[in-house]
């Protein structure tokens, strides 16, 4: 895959890819400058807003507690608006503020046709999403309400 | 071509200025191994001009593997190399941004290197220095080139970090002689001019290992 493809690809992974001895701010000028958006520290600035984290902006992220490395880490995955985006885990160490953030960025995304795809060890439910569920297994996927259909994602995707 | 490179530098630089680690490494380990060769074979007699040039290479080899590209080994150990392969910067303007960082640590180690030598070695600040820049510029872009590279290599492995002086120094060797051998003429009084075979050398491999790294990299740095 190009690198330059990367600019419509949003990812959250088990790690949050975020710099500990950076602050939230430097983190998010950081990777606002690496995917060249204009004026990277006002973008920076509302994306802390957004996460609702603009009083961490000057903390170090190895002091932020899980929940809100976690909401900085999303932040991180949709700051560059992309079209694909991957979340593992998204509701992970989050209070009930931070699932209702994250399920209102999600419905944003999906507004804007972008793809979301997650990834998670129980089933998601978000409010006002008709969500997709496959059971990834050793041979592949299985949609989470009919056993009988097993194949690739893309083929899954295609026959519903 | 070279977007997301000033980013990466800066960040690199603002991450050691916060931490100091690679300072604190490259330093100490240069001057430890100064004052290991001036103890082994003392500062003076016939032979200083060669000491001294063995001794500055000696410490920016070991130096420079273990502490120029203690950034990447330790973005690799975070997991945060994968934000950087997941952005759209490309992989090799990533090498470039992370080969002139250890440029600018190494030089950071040679500054301290040489002054120390000067005061072991009793060599005058002025004319032989000066001469000796052009061979210490040009042998730092080539170890930093080769340790860049190589480090990308060892960090996939376990106790990469113990490795990669095994894999630099035997690559490293022909400019090691070439550097160690126009120090040690220069050192001696002789004019540049002397050593310009040895300089086109150094100047050779600068290239060869800049070029195959900035190509290689990204055939490196992705994981399986």
């Amino acid at each position: 895959m190009a690198a330059q493809q990367f600019r419509r690809v949003g990812v959250l992974l088990h790690q949050s890819l975020l710099y500990p001895r950076l602050t939230c701010r430097e983190n998010m000028e950081f990777y606002s400058e690496l995917f060249a958006i204009p004026d990277a520290g006002a973008h920076a600035r509302r994306w802390l807003e957004r996460v609702g984290l603009q009083r961490a902006a000057d903390e170090l992220v190895s002091a932020l507690s899980r929940g809100m490395e976690q909401r900085l880490g999303i932040a991180r995955a949709m700051l560059a608006d992309p079209d694909l985006i991957l979340l593992d885990e998204p509701f992970a160490a989050m209070d009930a503020d931070g699932v209702a953030l994250v399920s209102s960025l999600v419905r944003e995304a999906l507004a804007r046709e972008a793809a979301v795809i997650f990834t998670a060890h129980a089933p998601l439910e978000i409010a006002g999403v008709d969500l997709r569920m496959f059971k990834l297994e050793s041979n592949g996927l299985t949609p989470f309400k009919d056993e009988g259909r097993r194949g690739s994602l893309r083929n899954l995707l295609r026959r519903n | 071509m070279l977007e997301g490179f000033g980013p990466i530098l800066r960040k690199d630089l603002r991450l050691e200025v916060r931490t100091g680690e690679s300072t604190v490494v490259l330093v100490s380990i240069s001057v430890l191994i100064l004052v290991v060769m001036v103890l082994a074979f003392g500062p003076a007699g016939a032979r200083r001009a060669e000491v001294a040039a063995g001794a500055l290479w000696t410490a920016l080899i070991f130096a420079g593997t273990m502490g120029a590209t203690r950034a990447l080994l330790s973005e690799r150990e975070s997991g945060c190399l994968r934000g950087l392969l997941l952005s759209p910067v490309e992989p090799a303007t990533i090498y470039a941004a992370k080969l002139s960082v250890a440029m600018i640590f190494m030089a950071q180690a040679g500054i301290a290197v040489l002054v120390v030598l000067v005061l072991f070695f009793n060599l005058d600040f002025g004319g032989a220095l000066l001469r000796l820049l052009p061979v210490f510029l040009l042998g730092i872009v080539g170890l930093a080139a080769l340790c860049t590279l190589l480090a990308t290599v060892s960090g996939r492995v376990r106790a990469g970090a113990m490795l990669l002086p095994v894999m630099v120094v035997p690559l490293f060797a022909p400019a090691l002689i070439a550097g160690s051998k126009a120090s040690a003429a220069v050192l001696a009084g002789q004019p540049l001019g002397a050593v310009i075979t040895w300089l086109k050398l150094l100047g050779a491999f600068d290239v060869l290992f800049v070029t195959a790294g900035y190509l290689l990299f990204e055939h490196v740095i992705f994981e399986d």
